[in-house]
């Protein structure tokens, strides 16, 4: 396996965030074309043939995204997130802060085909880092007249302006959440009103995009939709950056393309393997179930393969691809504890069945690894996992951040269940307090 | 100070050019309450009543409406000086837990708090000082880490 890098083409180049090393590089020239050789209409088309999907979890096709915005009356403004609102994530984070132009290319692009006027970078403001090159990197734009002025023979001028969101945010609803978070700044889901009606800032509708999804879209525009399909799967054309982190000798953010080998094969090859070669447990923050290393194996690096009725090879949602990694110094049950807490944690508040299910399940996996099987009810914990993972589709929950929490915990919690009892008197493991430092042996594209 | 006199000062410190392009982002004002809260954070500003107040009338919104979105964010709200440890998965399994301790023993515990993933994960385990991140930390950086801060002027 090998990396293919498309929307990290250029990251390790020497000053990579600046205007001119971007210009020198082919960058503007995808705007460029949009604004000046063709019409919003052709940007679609373009888009459509390059069969380019959302990479923020839900993998929906762009251009189809954009058209159904057009028949219900088109948006006033385009809302990019820039949050990785899944924890474990660090691929927006990198753009942001070592590609800024290409993702403000990228939502160029997509606002002059969708004819909005208005572009909010939703920014987490703890990022400060990120804040500032993407802010000095819009002065650069600016000043260079690709924002905020009428562009190319289209005459289309485009405001960019930079919002700080607090962080991080549950790990779905960002299409309606990120809205409500500019109106009011609370960062609160809000219920779908059941229909196709696209959400609205200060009532004007608004279309959602994720960072690198529209990051993307320079290198479509510029080498054509024919150079991108060229790569991936019919219906999952392209590349993925996927964001590896944990008990692994190389961690780092790997952009392959979709559908060209293994979970296992990227974490032996590219990312050097784990640390101790011991067996190993994988942690989806996406939403899919934990694994262990023999599953992983053989899980393809393909959303249309997890996204096939009854799982394909297996149930769960991709999300944006990415893995934790844990060797097995960890017991399965410490990291369904720890990661139950986390999700706890970014859950909103609004919602009785995310807010005191996982409160329950946190104090029930607590007397689990303090006292074996014996001390709990394991039918009532398995109970309140499977209400828990059906908040949303039964209409209990607004979001689908409880349904991602009872994944990735039943997926831990079904790797080793006849060694419950062992994995609870294990005592101390590398994530508790007590633990060592540990130290990779190198870090791919390094934060 | 007189609460003309702060609402002057706070002006000052954002200025009148960010200031106007801030609100005439938002097709309401209250679009701007956290930009302003974040700048005026950035600059240095401790995020007290007073600065409630000045974005309230600002913004033409309560303090209310002020209080509430940044409850949202707790960050905002804590000492800019204080030291802050990810404890997010991939941090807590690189030893997070032994860097938070340290820390704490080393700085006193009222100067360190933690976070949830800070999205910088690679490099775990990860700790932030006023913007700033220091990654992949290890026994020898750590200490030196340590050591920096125990002087807090020169800390970043
Ligand atoms: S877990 Fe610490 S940066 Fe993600």
């Amino acid at each position: 396996m090998q990396e293919r890098r498309w929307l990290l083409e250029g990251v390790e180049r020497p000053d990579a965030d600046a205007l001119d090393v971007y210009r020198r590089n082919g960058g503007y020239d995808g705007a460029w074309r949009a604004f000046d050789e063709i019409d919003p209409a052709a940007v679609i088309d373009e888009v459509e043939a390059a069969g380019l999907r959302g990479h923020g979890g839900a993998w929906r096709p762009v251009a189809a995204r954009w058209r159904a915005a057009g028949a219900l009356g088109g948006v006033r403004a385009l809302l990019v997130d820039v949050s990785e609102s899944e924890s474990g994530r660090f691929r927006d984070r990198k753009l942001a802060e070592r590609l800024p132009h290409r993702l403000i290319e990228g939502a160029l692009i997509a606002a002059h085909a969708l004819t909005a006027d208005d572009v909010y970078l939703c920014v987490r403001a703890d990022w400060r880092r990120a804040r500032s090159v993407l802010g000095h990197a819009m002065d650069e734009a600016r000043a260079a007249g690709w924002i905020d002025r009428a562009l190319g023979r289209s005459g289309h001028a485009v405001r960019l302006h930079l919002h700080p969101v607090p962080g991080p945010l549950p790990a779905r609803g960002t299409d309606q959440l990120l809205p409500h978070l500019i109106e009011c700044s609370r960062p609160e889901p809000r219920a779908s009103n059941g229909t196709n009606d696209l959400p609205t800032l200060f009532g004007a509708p608004v279309l959602v995009h994720t960072a690198a999804t529209l990051a993307f879209l320079p290198a479509i525009l510029a080498r054509g939709s024919g150079a991108f399909r060229e790569l991936g799967s019919a219906d999952f054309p392209g590349t993925v950056a996927i964001s590896v982190s944990g008990h692994i000798r190389r961690p780092g953010l790997f952009e392959v393309e979709i559908g060209s080998g293994s979970f296992g094969e990227l974490i032996d090859t590219l990312a050097g393997g784990v640390v101790d070669e011991t067996d190993l447990l994988a942690v989806f923050p996406g939403g899919a179930p934990a694994l262990d290393g023999d599953a992983l194996k053989s899980l393809q690096i393909d959303p249309g393969v997890w996204s096939q009725p009854g799982g394909g090879e297996h149930e769960g949602s991709f999300g944006c691809g990415t893995i934790v990694v844990a060797d097995d110094a960890v017991t399965p049950l410490d990291l369904a504890a720890r990661w139950l807490d986390h999700a706890a944690q970014l859950g909103c508040g609004q919602c009785p069945v995310c807010r005191e299910g996982s409160v329950w399940l946190i104090q029930h996996l607590q007397r689990l690894r303090e006292g074996g099987v014996t001390a709990i009810d394991p039918s009532a914990l398995q109970e309140r996992l499977e209400i828990l993972a059906h908040g949303e589709g039964e209409g209990l929950a607004i979001c689908g951040h409880p349904t991602v929490a009872a994944h990735v915990t039943q997926g831990l919690l079904q790797i080793a269940p006849e060694h419950v009892d062992s994995q609870a008197s294990a005592g101390a493991t590398p994530i508790d307090d007590d633990a060592p430092l540990r130290t990779a042996d190198s870090i791919h594209l390094r934060f | 100070m007189t609460q003309l006199a702060i609402a002057e000062r706070l002006r000052a410190t954002v200025g009148e050019a960010r200031l106007q392009s801030l609100l005439q982002a938002y097709a309401e004002s209250r679009g701007a309450i956290l930009p302003l809260a974040v700048l005026l954070r950035d600059e240095g500003v401790g995020i007290d009543d007073d600065v409630v107040t000045w974005i309230a009338q600002t913004c033409i919104t309560s303090t209310a409406m002020v209080t509430s979105a940044l409850s949202a964010f707790p960050e905002l709200m804590n000492d800019p000086d204080s030291i802050t440890v990810c404890d997010g998965l991939s941090c807590r399994l690189m030893g997070a837990g032994y860097v938070q301790r340290l820390l704490r023993d080393r700085l006193g515990s009222d100067r360190v708090c933690t976070s949830p993933c800070q999205n910088a994960c690679s490099s775990a385990p990860i700790v932030q000082v006023r913007g700033t991140l220091y990654g992949g930390l290890q026994e020898a950086s750590l200490q030196a880490l340590a050591q920096r801060l125990e002087q807090p002027e020169r800390a970043s």
